[in-house]
């Protein structure tokens, strides 16, 4: 047998065995990492004190106040669309309501990078929780608009441009991992005096049986000002 | 804001009073008082509110057909899913009334026209709106980054496994062909 007959040989062998390595390692690694999210959470984030009162008890504004100081609440105008520089979303958001089901309506998932307000409630930037939901994957893209969403920290800005062509700018003051079975609807969606905004996706452990996270990531953010 | 809108219920209640000496003579007690009711002298905060929400009802009993000053308002709770009687503050306006109610979670989303009822007679409505809070959290993902496999890595190694059976199937039929040759 020639030199080169067993090389053949060898490199048929050597591309079964490979192969056959290649695809169980394939099934049995995930194609992107699980989405991450923040620590498991029961209650919510302390709200902070509106910008006034934040000021009073400092005594007096600071340089950083800036002359806009304080911002005041804006009035009644839909949300078109948002921005988070921190993970680098830009996303168009749509106006939707309830379901049938008693669950908030969100875009199609063949439409993952696209975003929805919640439109029974309050608008971003006027008194009250204005409330957002994004998706955090999709089949037709693998990650989707909110897949870092859990990334965002205290600290982070959000931009929210409204029909009327002005920027609602929202800082995050907390957020969590909360079980959707123990979803606290009142503390998301309930009045704030102060114009505030939560972003909303899922995560937590995935369920295979029933196909859906057991979580959603809440992002708690509040009004700061606005631009344009 | 809340100034202005005490001036418009003002001026409601005036055209009201206009209107209602007219109704007393012809013995309408009733609807003189639904007159008032519908200038609206009361002033809810947050309006719309939401279930499970702290809400303040203030009213201004002051009117110039029924009797002088208030001294106390009570705010008729029912049809909220309250108590019938909850008695309201005096504030430091004169013949203004609040009270401040936890709307109830299971309060269905609408319009409520709780009434109250002030001592001197004046009874005052307004419409209070009620958010629909969603009781299902939202479905935001099909978990395609928590449970998809890598199926690239997967289809390079079929192909390998494809390839080497071929090229060793071609292989053994060329060893035959050239043994029996």
């Amino acid at each position: 047998m020639g030199i080169l007959r067993k090389l053949c040989i060898a490199l048929i062998v050597a591309s079964i065995a490979g192969g056959v390595v290649l695809a169980f390692a394939g099934s049995h690694t995930l194609r992107w990492s699980p989405p991450p999210f923040p620590p498991r959470s029961e209650a919510l984030p302390a709200a902070p004190d509106p910008p006034d009162q934040a000021a009073r008890h400092r005594g007096r504004p600071s340089v950083a106040d800036g002359p806009g100081y304080p911002p005041q609440p804006m009035g009644r105008s839909v949300p078109l669309s948002l921005a988070i520089p921190r993970i680098g979303v830009r996303a168009k958001i749509i106006p939707l309501g309830l379901q049938a089901d008693g669950s908030p309506g969100v875009p199609p998932l063949t439409t993952p990078f696209v975003t929805s307000w919640y439109d029974p409630g309050p608008t971003p930037g006027s008194p009250g929780a204005a409330v957002i939901y994004g998706h955090v994957d999709s089949a037709a893209v693998g990650p989707a608009v909110f897949y870092d969403l859990g990334r965002l920290r205290t600290g982070n800005l959000v931009d929210v441009t409204l029909a009327d062509r002005r920027t609602a700018v929202f800082r995050v003051y907390g957020a969590g991992l909360y079980l959707k079975t123990d979803f606290p609807s009142l503390g998301v969606y309930g009045y704030t005096r102060w114009p505030t905004l939560r972003l909303i996706t899922c995560g937590g452990e995935f369920d295979r049986r029933t196909g859906h996270y057991l979580g959603n990531v809440v992002v708690f953010a509040e009004y700061v000002g606005q631009r344009g | 804001m809340r100034a202005v809108l005490r001036a418009a219920a003002r001026a409601g209640l005036t055209m009201a009073a206009l209107a209602v000496p007219a109704l007393v003579l012809s013995g309408f007690v009733l609807p003189g008082q639904a007159a008032l009711a519908s200038s609206s002298p009361v002033d809810i905060t947050p309006n719309p509110s939401a279930p499970g929400t702290s809400t303040t009802f203030a009213v201004n009993c002051s009117s110039q057909t029924a009797g002088g000053k208030a001294t106390s308002a009570i705010l008729i709770g029912t049809t909220l899913g309250l108590n019938e009687h909850i008695p309201m503050q005096a504030s430091t306006h004169t013949n203004e009334f609040v009270a401040t109610v936890v709307l109830p979670t299971d309060i269905k989303p609408g319009t409520y026209q709780p009434d109250i009822d002030c001592s001197n007679g004046v009874t005052a409505s307004a419409a209070l709106k009620v958010q629909a809070v969603p009781g299902v959290a939202p479905a935001t993902g099909d978990g395609t980054t928590a449970t998809a496999t890598d199926d690239r890595l997967t289809t390079v190694g079929l192909a390998l496994v494809g390839l080497g059976t071929a090229s060793g199937a071609l292989f053994l039929t060329r060893r035959r062909f050239r043994a029996r040759g």
